[in-house]
């Protein structure tokens, strides 16, 4: 028993070093990435915070978050061949260094309306900025007949796609919907094996296998990511000590 | 030869069998090992300047948030939120750009009627505004420049209000309500006329507008 005091006082300042060296690394990795925030927020392009513990990945411009999307899973990776080492992420801000294709634009065509439709058109609108019921509709305009086309355009983007960031490290976005069929599941096959394959090829050739983070997301979710991206865009990870 | 047949049929699928347990270890082998992302430690510049204390840094950032109302506009989705504190006070179905080009092959311009992103902010704001109606729309229209831009005025295609943001984009009503939430505007933000009366009263000069 008169042991036992002196061993819980030295168990206590122990864990009383412990506690206090833990809050200096939250206080410090709040400080870097705040640091790293402040400095894209001043930029005044658009950036993404990833937010792991939350999972979500924010849109966020001049500090404001503008869109959030909430992730399914985010996974980090690191190579086998490479050795899983310390799990740390690789910096607090990334720079996006793959290219974003320049979207599809159609071209309006010039309409040719006739002198009748014209007049009609005229008269409904007279009516209409009046506050008065139109006898009729107007005709469809040139945006009217293209908007299609901008819908065709936002479904046509990838669900599945990978960012290459400096300092090197891969952001895999997979838009999964939730209930897998089999197709996704055999997808995700594909994928894993190719993974690995390119993985064993790039530490055969002596270049380096970097860091991934794979996200999953619902496909809708996915392609809206695809098309907020900027080239350059900063990607900013948020990682909050556990706990 | 049926023997031989049978072995080599047995050799052949041990051989399949081996290829692909050999490229399965390799996949294996070359790929990664994942945790959750939320498990991973954070990246620690530990060489800040001593300027970087927290609580400033802290109070720099949330400097930059927008006091009072601010309005964010997603281009792709047509929507427009109304927002305060990170609460959403309205949300609207709007019309945003085409995305479209339109060339006009007499004089070789072009236009994108894209609707822009980024930050801008509401510099004017006019109750039953008039437009003043720019080359673009005649050649759309397939119509001759009028001669004189008084002839360009059009006091019914905005609605009763318009927010100004600059570069000729604004925030205004419509004759169309029947094309909202659908991209079809020449870059400017069109709003069925409930929802622009709110914002227009809510909104005042110097609000934020975010548009991605």
């Amino acid at each position: 028993m008169k042991h036992s005091i002196p061993l819980l006082a030295i168990l206590g300042l122990f864990a009383a070093t412990a506690t206090g060296d833990d809050a200096a690394d939250a206080v410090l990795e709040r400080r870097s990435f705040v640091t790293e925030e402040l400095t894209a927020a001043k930029s005044q392009d658009f950036y993404l915070v990833f937010d792991g513990s939350a999972p979500a990945l924010d849109l966020k411009i001049e500090g404001v978050r503008v869109h959030r999307f909430a992730l399914d899973k985010a996974e980090f990776g690191q190579s086998r061949l490479a050795g899983a080492g310390q799990r740390q992420w690789p910096g607090v801000s990334f720079s996006l260094v793959s290219e974003i294709p320049e979207p599809d634009r159609p071209q309006v065509e010039i309409q040719q309306a006739d002198e009748t439709d014209k007049k009609q058109d005229e008269s409904i609108r007279q009516a209409m900025a009046k506050g008065q019921k139109p006898a009729g509709e107007l005709s469809q305009t040139a945006g009217e007949k293209i908007a299609r086309l901008y819908q065709e355009d936002n479904a046509a983007a990838p669900m599945t796609f990978r960012l290459q960031f400096e300092p090197d490290m891969v952001l895999v976005v997979r838009g999964e919907p939730r209930a897998m069929d089999l197709g996704s599941r055999l997808r995700r096959v594909k994928y894993t094996l190719q993974e690995g394959w390119q993985g064993f090829y790039l530490w055969l050739t002596g270049k380096t296998v970097a860091t991934r983070v794979v996200v999953y997301l619902p496909p809708e979710d996915a392609r809206r990511l695809f098309k907020v991206l900027t080239p350059e865009i900063r990607l900013l990870v948020y990682a909050p000590p556990a706990g | 030869m049926r023997a031989w047949r049978s072995a080599s049929v047995r050799y052949a699928l041990l051989g399949v069998a081996g290829a692909v347990l050999v490229a399965l270890s390799l996949a294996w082998l070359g790929g990664y090992s994942y945790v959750a992302a939320a498990d991973v430690a954070s990246a620690v510049t530990r060489d800040l300047p001593p300027k970087n204390d927290l609580k400033q840094l802290e109070k720099k950032m949330a400097a930059l948030q927008p006091r009072g109302v601010y309005i964010v506009v997603d281009a792709s989705q047509n929507r427009l939120r109304l927002m305060k504190n990170d609460t959403v006070l309205r949300e609207a179905v709007v019309s945003a750009g085409t995305g479209a080009v339109l060339k006009d092959e007499k004089s070789g311009r072009t236009w994108v009627f894209e609707t822009p992103r980024g930050v801008r902010v509401v510099r004017t704001k006019k109750t039953n505004p008039c437009w003043t109606r720019p080359d673009w729309d005649y050649v759309e229209n397939g119509e001759p420049l009028p001669r004189n831009w008084r002839d360009r005025i059009d006091c019914a295609a905005l609605g009763d209000y318009a927010l100004y943001l600059g570069d000729g984009y604004m925030i205004h009503g419509t004759l169309y309500e029947r094309s909202l939430g659908l991209s079809v505007t020449h870059g400017c933000v069109r709003v069925g006329a409930e929802d622009l009366e709110a914002v227009y009263k809510a909104a005042p000069v110097g609000t934020k507008v975010y548009l991605y």
